[in-house]
């Protein structure tokens, strides 16, 4: 191969790629999501502290039973975050001397951060809207615990032979069996409403629309970091109750998706190039082999 | 065993302080500074409204941890001066009041997800208006506990 060879055969390659590269790059550009999708509301004007939600989480998950007990409230003396037997957790803050309580659990993102991370596809987002996870197919990596910008999935650290990462799957069987997710079905105050995305929306926005004295104008998880499955409305800011107030409003996947649809491109280049210069590097070599051969014979 | 009288006396002064719930004799038994005349239809009204509602509600549609709960429907009533529309909300003033559960059924119906289910409405106007009017708001106070025997 000579020099001209090379550069013909690396400029096919490049069209090649460069047309190939639009489909690559469709299957990870912006998707709105499933338009049917379900999601939830948390009303935080409406929860009393119950823990019920918890309850019937930690039932419906074959969790260990509550420590302490749903009934004890001095577990509100501190802030808990979700661990591998507490999927979620309520948490009270005071606000003008109010208790106003706040349940954490997995956003369910529209487009989330760990299934871009999970190297195996073990993280899911399905079609109904929840993140489901496949204990099957995990590595145990824990990129998915890095990615998460609400700090939400966690590791059962406890289990040594078969350990899973563990996060709210808003009740994934019951909602395909069409039962409600436990804890809603649980909360007394139905401070926790399920539903289509698109009709928490709706709701958010007519209680807030009629109760402008009661709510602030803002529904958490519109449009946090892309928009998330569990929506949350309150009377307090929620800066105040320790909601992320930096994550933006971007998908995170997308932080990684330009450098990422290159990627398919730098494979096929990279090794084409490589083959080319290793062909005239040996055809150089091969060159200076004959003319010496003929110096030597003449 | 205490007799009627008593036996409502501590009940509800018992949580009632538990809960720094209104434990004024006249928050229960109405005004007395109220003149005769007005003190008198009130209580007209207060009787005949307590004749169209039941006296006691047992609510026990949904009970898995609790036993069934007895509210005194009578007692409240009196506790609200006989304006059923402040529960009985579609209803306006005099008008007969719908039963809770004729609209408020089964939770998270699609297209009439601002309908809450039975259970979600009444919590939500039992603990608001309890707030409102410093009622007992504690899980316990209102459920008594399934195996729970004590009165």
């Amino acid at each position: 191969m000579n020099r001209r060879e090379f550069l013909k055969s690396i400029a096919t390659i490049v069209t090649v790629s460069l047309l190939g590269k639009p489909k690559q790059v469709s299957a990870a550009e912006y998707f709105p999501g499933y338009p049917d999708r379900f999601g939830m509301l948390s009303d935080l004007t409406l929860c009393i502290g119950c823990r019920s939600c918890e309850e019937a989480c930690n039932q419906v998950n074959n969790l260990p039973p509550l420590s302490p007990s749903w009934e004890d409230k001095s577990v509100f003396d501190k802030k808990r975050r979700t661990d591998a037997s507490h999927l979620t957790v309520v948490n009270r803050y005071t606000i003008k001397g109010e208790p106003v309580y706040r349940k954490v659990q997995c956003f369910h993102c529209n487009e989330p951060a760990c299934v871009s991370a999970c190297l195996v596809g073990a993280l899911k987002k399905s079609k109904e809207g929840p993140v489901t996870y496949n204990p099957d197919v995990c590595i145990g990596c824990r990129y998915c615990m890095i990615a998460c910008p609400f700090y939400i999935p966690t590791y059962e650290y406890s289990n040594l032979l078969t350990p899973r990462m563990m996060k709210c799957q808003m009740c994934y069987p019951r909602i395909k069996e069409g039962k409600i997710p436990a804890c809603a079905e649980a909360c007394p105050m139905e401070a926790i409403t399920f539903g289509k995305r698109s009709d928490l929306l709706n709701l958010a926005r007519e209680r807030i629309f009629k109760h402008p004295d009661k709510y602030i104008n803002h529904i958490y998880g519109e449009n946090e970091a892309g928009g998330t499955g569990w929506l949350y409305i309150s009377a307090v800011s929620f800066e105040k109750l320790d909601f992320p107030m930096d994550v933006g409003t971007k998908p995170y996947p997308e932080f990684t998706r330009e450098f990422l649809s290159w990627v398919p491109l730098v494979f096929v280049l990279w090794p084409g190039m490589l083959t080319g210069l290793y062909a005239i590097t040996k055809n150089r070599e091969q060159n200076t082999e004959y003319k010496e051969e003929v110096k030597e014979n003449e | 065993m205490p007799g009627l009288k008593d036996a409502y006396h501590r009940r509800c002064i018992d949580c009632h302080s538990k809960s720094k719930g209104p434990t004024n004799c006249v928050d229960c038994h109405g005004k007395k500074e109220k003149a005769e005349a007005e003190k008198g239809e009130e209580e007209k009204h207060v009787e005949e409204k307590k004749q169209i509602g039941p006296d006691v509600c047992t609510l026990s549609n949904l009970s898995k941890v609790y036993q069934p709960v007895k509210f005194l429907h009578e007692k409240h009533i009196a506790l609200i001066a006989a304006k059923c529309n402040k529960c009985h909300h579609t209803i306006k003033e005099g008008e007969k009041p719908i039963a809770c559960k004729e609209c408020h059924k089964a939770p998270f119906k699609p297209g009439k997800l601002n309908v809450p289910g039975l259970k979600g409405a009444y919590h939500r106007q039992c603990i608001m208006c309890h707030k409102q009017m410093s009622g007992p708001t504690g899980c316990t106070q209102c459920h008594r506990k399934k195996g729970d025997m004590k009165k």
